[in-house]
């Protein structure tokens, strides 16, 4: 009877931790491509700024396939891989915008350019009508927690740094402003660096003027794990526990009628 | 619009219907190079914007006005194969979105996942093994301002994030050959830039190749020939049946043995 009674509990702790909403370190990105999207929604909420996921991204160790998919930002992190760091030293102007020292240092960063082995994230307004829009759609960076400097770049023709954010110097970016706006309709790619290993949440705003409803935006927080991923929140080591519990106590009941 | 673009279509009304008839993607992104794949088809191309698929033979894709995708190239010998001396012009369209340019680039996301097989092509160039689709350069015709044909280098090439040397891709300066190929991996989507050295009217003629997953066969498409306006509109593009006489010439030209046999094999996973 106690057995049952602490099945049961352990059964609903599973149960409701399962119930919860998706956490960053439960999706993790690796390679292929994405879209950080800006999609409008009438009837849900208006605004929504979400990971768009090509069919060749790899998440948790697998292709999406199909068509790929599409993720609230909070419920993935995005892995920028060792092998990506690079020792830098450009000029003390192009340093001091990643954020390293005059001389240069280590940036980690996934490219502009496609390699398979790594994340290649753009951002994109594919999603949008441009018959419901004035102008396009506004990309700010608000604010970095991480144990390094952040900056996002796109090439020159030449291989120039156009800086469109950096939490080093905002004042240098393209706008003077870390924002950047793209057309209705199109996508772009991007340069992310980094400059120390560790977690970063890069909270972004996409704002727009919308035909019908006026100015229009919505704010999420991007996680990124440089050579690491976020750890479970404590909640929900309390649903490992439930289900290490129910692992135990079935293994227990096994073990009795066999007896 | 621009005033060149109404211009275009005012005198498009002028040529004879047959010879006129094509479309103009222009200031937006443009998956120039579009890969396709069907078992009924096999592998083929389309131009394909964000919101229009077109024909490769009924599009122009056009970079424009006079004066607007010029640089002056710089004097480092990385930058000889653009075909254009130190200092002089090179008119080009952007890796990097820019607004009011053309963003072209290559995709293969309609092809069914799990269609190509993963391999490492014998190219340093290639970092590593993956489901990649070949876009080889077979041949690049030039016609001048009025038309007449020309000699002019088309080129491709992307740089890293972090000011390194370019990779080049493409170059028909020093002549066109099985290295003048860019990759794009299934379900993948890519940007380069483009170089022009002179203003004109551009056919690019690509050829698309892969292996199947499971068998391992070495797929192709045809040669497709893609029209691009360089700060100039032509007056007509050959029309499909043209074209299609310029894919026979081409196939026959290309029917030496050495073209059949695949340049890389495929890396059993």
């Amino acid at each position: 009877m106690k057995r049952t009674t602490a099945l049961l509990i352990a059964l609903i702790a599973a149960a409701t931790a399962h119930h919860g909403g998706a956490a960053p370190y439960e999706n993790v990105y690796t390679s292929g491509h994405a879209d950080l999207g800006v999609a409008y929604e009438e009837e849900e909420g208006g605004m929504h700024f979400h990971y768009h996921f090509g069919s060749d991204a790899v998440i948790n160790g697998s292709p999406l396939g199909g068509d790929g998919g599409e993720y609230d930002i909070g419920d993935a992190t995005t892995y920028v891989a060792p092998d990506t760091k690079l020792f830098i030293n450009i000029n003390p102007s192009v340093n001091n915008m990643l954020g390293l020292g005059a001389s240069g240092g280590d940036l980690w960063y996934l490219p502009q350019t496609q390699n398979p082995a790594l994340p290649f994230l753009g951002l994109a307004t594919e999603d949008l009508d441009a018959g419901d829009w004035n102008g396009g759609i506004t990309f700010t960076l608000n604010s970095v927690t991480g144990p390094g400097q952040f900056s996002l770049w796109s090439n020159g023709t030449f291989g120039e740094f156009n800086f469109e954010f950096s939490t080093q110097n905002p004042g240098g970016t393209v706008g003077g402003d870390n924002a950047v706006t793209l057309p209705i309709g199109t996508h772009s790619h991007y340069n992310w660096g980094f400059t120390a290993a560790g977690i970063y949440e890069v909270s972004i705003t996409v704002s727009g003027n919308h035909k019908d409803f006026g100015l229009v935006s919505d704010t999420q927080t991007v996680t990124f794990g440089v050579e690491t991923t976020p750890v479970p929140e404590p909640a929900t080591y309390g649903a490992a526990v439930g289900l290490a519990l129910l692992g135990f106590l079935i293994a227990r009941r096994r073990k009795l009628a066999a007896a | 619009m621009k005033p060149l673009l109404l211009l275009a279509a005012v005198a498009a009304f002028l040529v004879p219907a047959s010879a006129r008839a094509y479309s103009v993607v222009t200031d937006v992104h443009v998956d120039l190079g579009s890969i396709t794949y069907s078992a009924a088809n096999g592998l083929g191309g389309r131009v394909h914007t964000d919101t229009v698929n077109y024909k490769p033979s009924e599009v122009l894709i056009y970079d424009g006005p006079a004066g607007s995708t010029q640089i002056t190239r710089p004097s480092a010998s990385q930058w000889d194969f653009l075909g254009v001396p130190a200092g002089g012009t090179l008119y080009y369209w952007p890796q990097s979105n820019i607004a009011d340019r053309t963003y072209a680039g290559f995709e293969a996301q309609s092809i069914p996942s799990g269609t190509f097989a993963s391999y490492q092509p014998a190219d340093s160039r290639v970092p590593s093994a993956a489901q990649w689709l070949r876009i080889e350069l077979v041949d690049v015709r030039f016609f001048d301002l009025s038309g007449e044909p020309g000699e002019a280098s088309f080129s491709l090439w992307t740089v890293s994030g972090v000011g390194q040397a370019p990779t080049v891709w493409m170059a028909s300066s020093d002549g066109i050959s099985a290295e003048d190929s860019f990759f794009v991996t299934e379900g993948g989507h890519s940007h380069t830039n483009w170089g022009f050295s002179k203003a004109g009217y551009y056919q690019l003629d690509f050829r698309y190749s892969g292996y199947l997953q499971g068998s391992n066969t070495f797929v192709q498409s045809d040669v497709i020939t893609y029209h691009l306006g360089v700060e100039y509109m032509p007056a007509a593009i050959p029309e499909p049946g043209a074209l299609w006489l310029l894919g026979l010439a081409a196939v026959v030209l290309l029917s030496c043995p050495r073209f059949f046999s695949p340049k890389t094999q495929p890396v059993k996973q």
